[in-house]
């Protein structure tokens, strides 16, 4: 009996360490997060402040060596405050719309110090800019002195970042923030463009019906023509309808999406075991091209191949028929099993909407002096890609090899054709 | 008679200029026919033995990109051969005859993740540089598009995994896809890292399920992500309606639902 009692004693005294251990530990953990939650948080507001000062600098100066460091600090802290505001556990509303205020605010000044934003319109904006920041950056003061000095639990202070039980303040910063970034940056034409083709905007073909796409499925799909189908269409927040086929068929199963105007393809996904046979490289190439053929896309070009352990992913980019250059932004994905070639994936989500094309001039460049002596320039062509305002531009589409004792780097650079500006430069594996 | 010993002449001379002309099979590769984007063993033979003689400086990984590329044509124009940057049976068969491969060695020091190189004229010993990695399971290598990096990849399979093993294969791409969609769109952080880890974003970062270990479905999926596919048609989030606790997310624009996930603007 003493025993039993010695026993179950030592068992309560070892659970009751066990318990004040954890308990201690999530104290711990709770005061560390909240520790880092409350630094990001003043953090955030003294950059408010500075951010609204530097707006109001930027206004100030004509000059452009005066104005540069003013815009860079614009540039800076929109992008430091925005880094703030993504590590908080806020609403998500609020900070959807502050990142995108934040965001766009950077962009502006970065444009600025580029020359790429009229005067007049750049005064318009920062005044406006500035006159809101004035009062965003003693919202937030106010908010965050709010949550600091209340001496509450970890739980009630998350739940009132979170908006489970709000503040006034912080509902109040959220909507206003809405308003204005709708009021101080409205989107620009090209900007509007970019949402229009993501959005299929242009495509003013027929409706088509289920039983229609159904069957285009099987025509592209031999495979699938005993399949098991079950369609159904988009739901009413679609920035575009489409019909979406879900299928299956023996070892296959997958999805398949259509536009409802005109029932053009998506994307498709099949889903199948992969046998260790491979086919050459050669003959994947042969099949992706004679099935974009077969698709009906007949105005593209192969651009890149990658292997990976079990299927290739090939891309093609659409060619502009008046200069053969390459249009990266309207490009087709597919991809096939490494077994047989078959085709298990087809995307065109970019292809089906033509990018708008401007016409450019071509003026040549002297690359011996563009590049330094360590590069060797080993293809050249023309394609198309986007600027920094997302207008698509002509560029130089250049392979570049740097080549060292110890290594060699390749760069794929493509500088517009009439600027000369780079305007992509990556390095290739 | 004498008509026969003709015959035999021209059989013998026939059959003697089909075996010179005939492609022969290298003693090293497979028969597999390699050119920019390939992978696998093969690309890694091919980097290695162009290594040995000094015409490859970069990391051995087997993945068929620019730097074999460019190896590759400089061996075949120093050897006479046609440049043309694919690797087939007579730059193979050259290859093999002209350098050694240590298939062993290569292949160990990628399992143990360590840094090394296969210069001929260098003792195997003095060419390797232990990795922080000494003992940890190495990832599988991927081919990415160029803007997406390995650790891309593994975040996100880790994500998919802890929020969609249960969903079709297209559910778990769509969970991906919404990540990357964040990861364009100016209201949210811009890397991936941050997209994942941003509070309250993703359950499986509250809960911890986010450091399962993904399965290869999981990655499949992001690869396809990652390759494009977007089978949310743009979507920004996501979420169960019958243990969605959030009213906002019911205000969303709802697009598509793929198992049991619904997919929103």
């Amino acid at each position: 009996m003493k025993i039993l009692t010695s026993i179950l004693a030592l068992a309560v005294l070892v659970m009751g360490v066990f318990l004040y251990n954890s308990k201690q530990n999530e104290m711990d953990m709770q005061n560390n997060l909240r520790a880092q939650y409350t630094s990001r948080m003043t953090d955030a507001s003294e950059k408010m402040s500075e951010l609204q000062k530097s707006v109001q600098s930027a206004t100030v100066f004509n000059d452009k060596a005066a104005q540069a460091e003013p815009l860079e600090d614009i540039w800076r802290l929109s992008s430091e405050i925005k880094s703030d505001i993504a590590s908080l556990p806020l609403d998500r509303e609020f900070s959807k719309e502050w990142m995108n205020y934040l965001g766009r605010l950077g962009d502006y000044a970065r444009l600025k110090s580029q020359d790429k934003v009229p005067e007049e319109q750049w005064l318009k904006v920062t005044n406006n800019v500035a006159k809101n920041l004035d009062e965003f950056s003693y919202e937030w003061q106010n908010a965050s002195t709010e949550l600091l000095a209340n001496q509450q639990s970890f739980k009630k202070w998350q739940k009132d970042i979170k908006k489970d039980e709000p503040s006034k303040k912080w509902t109040a910063l959220s909507s206003t923030v809405k308003g204005y970034s709708e009021s101080d940056f409205p989107l620009t034409a090209s900007e509007s463009d970019d949402l229009k083709k993501k959005e299929l905007k242009s495509i003013e073909d027929k409706p088509v019906t289920k039983n229609q796409v159904e069957n285009t499925l099987k025509e592209m799909f031999p495979k699938l023509k005993n399949a098991k189908l079950v369609a159904s269409s988009s739901k009413e927040g679609a920035a575009y309808p489409f019909y979406h086929i879900q299928f299956n068929e023996g070892i296959r199963t997958g999805y398949v999406d259509y536009t409802q105007k005109g029932g053009h393809l998506l994307s498709v996904l099949i889903e199948r075991p992969i046998g260790k046979d491979r086919i050459p490289q050669e003959q994947i190439k042969e099949k992706a091209e004679r099935a974009v053929k077969a698709f009906g896309f007949d105005d593209v070009e192969m651009v890149e191949t990658r292997e990976n352990h079990l299927v290739w992913h090939v891309v093609f980019a659409r060619l502009n028929p008046t200069n053969k250059a390459r249009i990266y932004a309207d490009a087709i994905q597919l991809k096939l099993a490494k077994d047989d070639g078959e085709i298990l994936g087809v995307n065109t989500m970019e292809y089906i909407q033509k990018e708008t094309l401007p016409d450019q001039k071509q003026t040549p460049v002297n690359w011996d002096d563009y590049f330094t002596e360590q590069v060797t320039i080993q293809k050249e062509r023309l394609a198309y890609t986007e600027n920094e305002l997302l207008q698509q531009r002509l560029c130089y589409e250049l392979i570049v090899l740097k080549d060292t004792d110890t290594r060699s780097h390749t760069f794929r650079i493509l500088v517009d054709t009439e600027t000369h500006e780079v305007l992509k430069s990556e390095l290739l594996n | 008679m004498r008509k026969n010993k003709w015959l035999i002449w021209i059989v013998t001379l026939c059959l003697l200029t089909l075996s010179v002309s005939a492609p022969q099979k290298s003693e090293a590769f497979s028969d597999q026919v390699i050119e920019l984007g390939a992978y696998g063993d093969d690309v890694l033979e091919l980097q290695a033995r162009l290594q040995y003689i000094g015409f490859y400086k970069n990391k051995i990984d087997g993945k068929f990109g620019y730097g074999t590329y460019w190896a590759l044509r400089n061996f075949q124009e120093q050897f006479g051969l046609p440049i043309d940057g694919v690797a087939g049976a007579k730059t193979k068969e050259r290859l093999a005859k002209e350098t050694t491969y240590h298939e062993k060695f290569v292949k160990d020091q990628i399992n143990k993740g360590n840094q090394f190189t296969h210069y001929g004229k260098i003792p195997l010993e003095q060419q390797v540089k232990k990795g922080t990695a000494q003992g940890a399971k190495q990832p599988e290598q991927v081919q990415l598009p160029a803007k997406y990096s390995e650790q891309d990849l593994q975040l996100m399979a880790n994500a998919v995994y802890g929020e969609a093993r249960g969903e079709p294969y297209e559910g778990q791409v769509a969970v991906a896809a919404v990540i990357l969609n964040r990861v364009e769109d100016s209201k949210f952080p811009n890397t991936v890292s941050g997209v994942i880890f941003q509070p309250l974003a993703f359950t499986a970062v509250a809960d911890g399920q986010i450091w399962l270990t993904p399965n290869a479905r999981a990655k499949e999926a992001v690869l396809d992500a990652l390759n494009g596919w977007d089978p949310t048609e743009n979507a920004l989030y996501y979420f169960n309606p019958d243990t969605a606790t959030s009213d906002w997310i019911w205000t969303r624009p709802q697009i598509k639902k793929i198992g049991k996930h619904i997919f929103c603007d």
